[in-house]
């Protein structure tokens, strides 16, 4: 079927072309709102701000299509395949991305806010500056299971995006906002975060290892458990942050704030916090050997019971702190 | 502070098409004097003048308002406007980035690996490498009273309500038509697109247009220039009611911009939009038309000290 047997037919009333081979078809800026394309083949169609507002392509083949600046607005597009496809500034809106495969898409300033990506495979898409507020990839055990692995959201927006579970493995996501965002059990290993806003998000059991998080804003951020180990943290801003039992061996943490962050039983073996603001912080039961605390600020720090015999406090303050034994430092 | 990368931006300003202007308002901007004799302004090295203005400059709003300042004592501050742009966009380089959440203003370098989406760990550019912990501000420049009424704004917001209330892609085009030239749909204008995010391209709209009549003159001007006003009018719409909260006296979070789209469509008695101004040509084509100012411009103003 070419494009304009296709326009015809649905400008006479008919709506639905299950199964039709479009690939290739060009409809640039065509009016389809509400359109049944179910598993249609749809491969390097030229779809540039067409619109395709609550259209149903479930199953359809969309890869290499180009669909730059078109409007999906609640579009089903449930196990479609969108691999290698261009929505460079399309609109997905609370579109239903289940299951699609959006591998090296380009996504870049994309509308996917409030999106169903639930089990979708972004990996090394590129969502530079994709809004993806409020969307859904949510882990569910034994169905869905999104993976972003290398995938690009350098400026993305994902205030209150609920990622619990994701495979986030060496994404790129410098200068992201992930306030508020549910990002409990996610693998972030060897992930680039500087500079990302992470104030209030919650990272529970997640892997950072290796991850950079260089100059990031973590203000009460909830990072219980989660694993740290060898990641950068310098001049990252921790205050107030909930950690207890982190894992932090290795971590780099120059000049980063800590000051009144909950450190409970953390390990921050072999870590390194020269300069670091730890004021008020709590490191009850905490494991710092070989820590290097030096010049650190540990003001009212809470150290009881913490295992500070191979600790580099050289040049450290402090004043107040309550010692390991239970006495105050000065 | 690495010597390289002055001289990389250096390199990088010396190498475009509108070196000549770039050199002369960074000039101004450092020594607070007009100079259009090529052999004095010879005798200076880029590097040294984007040295000497980075330190003058502590902060990255510091260095906008002191070019806007430049920029307006001048016989040409529109076209200077663009220059200055041009300047920051490069410059804002040298900066540590800033607390984003309680300025709104990211100031990261330009974004490098975009294309390929497959960076694994790219070389970190976000530490400080130029942070003074504790910025000179013994000699803050004046702020205009134009100037101050721009407040920084949250550009998460920003492109938020942009994107709730319009086609992401079709502001792309009218932002690039306003800051470069027409859009053309031909494959090198999609890949000049492509290369640019949204928030760049609004981070420069805003700092090129130092009042909200100049940034709706250069929207308007973007749309007539390009087909289809049916589409791209009410975009443009869209990026001047979103963005005139910015320049308001009383500034206004465009967090607190979430109509509905009922009232959205309802507020039809719109301002009339830059009634004085004459839509002759497009102000980019302007600049760009005119190669060479010669000895054309002037400072107008003594600058503040």
């Amino acid at each position: 079927m070419d494009a304009q047997e296709l326009l015809k037919r649905y400008a006479s009333g008919e709506t639905r072309f299950i199964n039709a081979k479009l690939n290739g078809v060009n409809l640039f800026d065509a009016d389809l709102i509400g359109i049944g394309l179910e598993q249609v083949n749809l491969s390097h169609a030229i779809l540039t701000f067409t619109y395709l507002n609550q259209a149903i392509l479930n199953n359809a083949n969309l890869t290499y299509a180009n669909l730059r600046g078109a409007n999906l607005t609640q579009a089903r597009l449930q196990n479609a395949n969108l691999h290698d496809a261009d929505l460079h500034g399309a609109t997905l809106q609370g579109a239903d991305l289940r299951n699609t495969n959006l591998t090296l898409a380009h996504l870049l300033d994309a509308n996917l806010m409030g999106a169903d990506l639930r089990g979708s495979d972004l990996s090394s898409a590129n969502l530079t500056g994709a809004c993806l507020r409020g969307a859904n990839l949510r882990e569910e055990k034994r169905v869905y299971s999104a993976t972003l692995k290398s995938a690009n959201l350098h400026k993305a927006d994902l205030r209150g995006t609920d990622l619990t579970g994701a495979n986030l493995a060496n994404a790129n996501l410098r200068g992201a906002n992930l306030s508020e965002a549910m990002l409990r059990g996610v693998d972030l290993s060897g992930a680039n975060l500087s500079g990302a806003i992470l104030q209030n998000a919650t990272l529970t059991e997640a892997n950072l290892e290796g991850a950079n998080l260089n100059g990031a804003n973590l203000i009460n951020a909830r990072l219980g458990q989660s694993n740290l180990t060898e990641a950068e943290l310098i001049d990252a801003n921790l205050h107030g942050a909930i950690m207890p039992h982190a894992i932090l061996i290795k971590a780099k943490m120059n000049r980063a704030n800590l000051s009144f962050a909950r450190l409970s039983k953390v390990n921050l073996t072999r870590a390194n916090l020269r300069d670091a603001d730890l004021t008020e912080v709590d490191l009850v039961d905490a494991i710092l050997a070989m820590t290097n605390l030096t010049n650190a600020n540990l003001t009212q720090a809470n150290l009881l019971r913490a295992e500070i015999s191979t600790t580099n406090l050289a040049g450290a303050n402090l004043y107040d702190a309550v010692m390991p034994d239970g006495t105050i430092g000065y | 502070m690495t010597l390289s990368s002055f001289d990389e931006i250096a390199k990088y300003l010396e190498q475009h098409e509108n070196s000549q202007r770039i050199k002369k308002l960074i000039f101004f901007a450092c020594k607070s004097e007009w100079e259009n004799d090529q052999d004095t302004l010879d005798r200076f090295k880029l590097q040294e003048l984007i040295q000497e203005l980075s330190s003058l400059n502590p902060t990255i709003e510091n260095l906008t308002s002191s070019l806007s300042i430049a920029v307006k004592s001048l016989s040409k501050p529109k076209q200077y406007s663009i220059i200055a742009s041009i300047i920051i966009q490069e410059i804002q380089k040298l900066y540590p980035p800033n607390q984003e959440e309680q300025t709104g203003l990211l100031i990261n370098p330009p974004n490098q690996e975009e294309q390929t989406g497959l960076l694994i760990n790219p070389p970190n550019q976000n530490i400080p490498v130029f942070y003074s912990p504790e910025p000179k501000l013994s000699n803050p420049p004046t702020k205009t009273p134009s100037s101050s009424k721009k407040s920084q704004y949250n550009q998460f917001d920003l492109r938020q309500n942009l994107m709730r209330f319009t086609n992401p892609l079709r502001v792309k085009i009218i932002l690039f038509s306003a800051l470069y030239r027409k859009f053309t749909f031909n494959e090198e204008d999609w890949l000049k697109l492509r290369s640019e995010d949204l928030d760049s391209l609004l981070k420069l709209l805003f700092n090129s247009c130092s009042t909200i009549l100049e940034l709706e003159s250069k929207i308007n001007n973007a749309v007539i220039s390009l087909d289809n006003p049916d589409k791209n009018a009410p975009a443009a719409d869209a990026i001047i009611r979103v963005m005139r909260f910015l320049y308001s006296e009383t500034p206004v979070s465009v967090n607190s911009y979430t109509l509905t789209t009922n009232n959205y469509l309802s507020q039809v008695t719109r301002q009339p939009v830059n009634t004085n101004y004459q839509f002759t040509e497009n102000e980019i084509d302007d600049l760009y038309d005119d190669d060479d100012d010669g000895n054309n411009t002037c400072q107008i103003t003594e600058p503040p000290t």
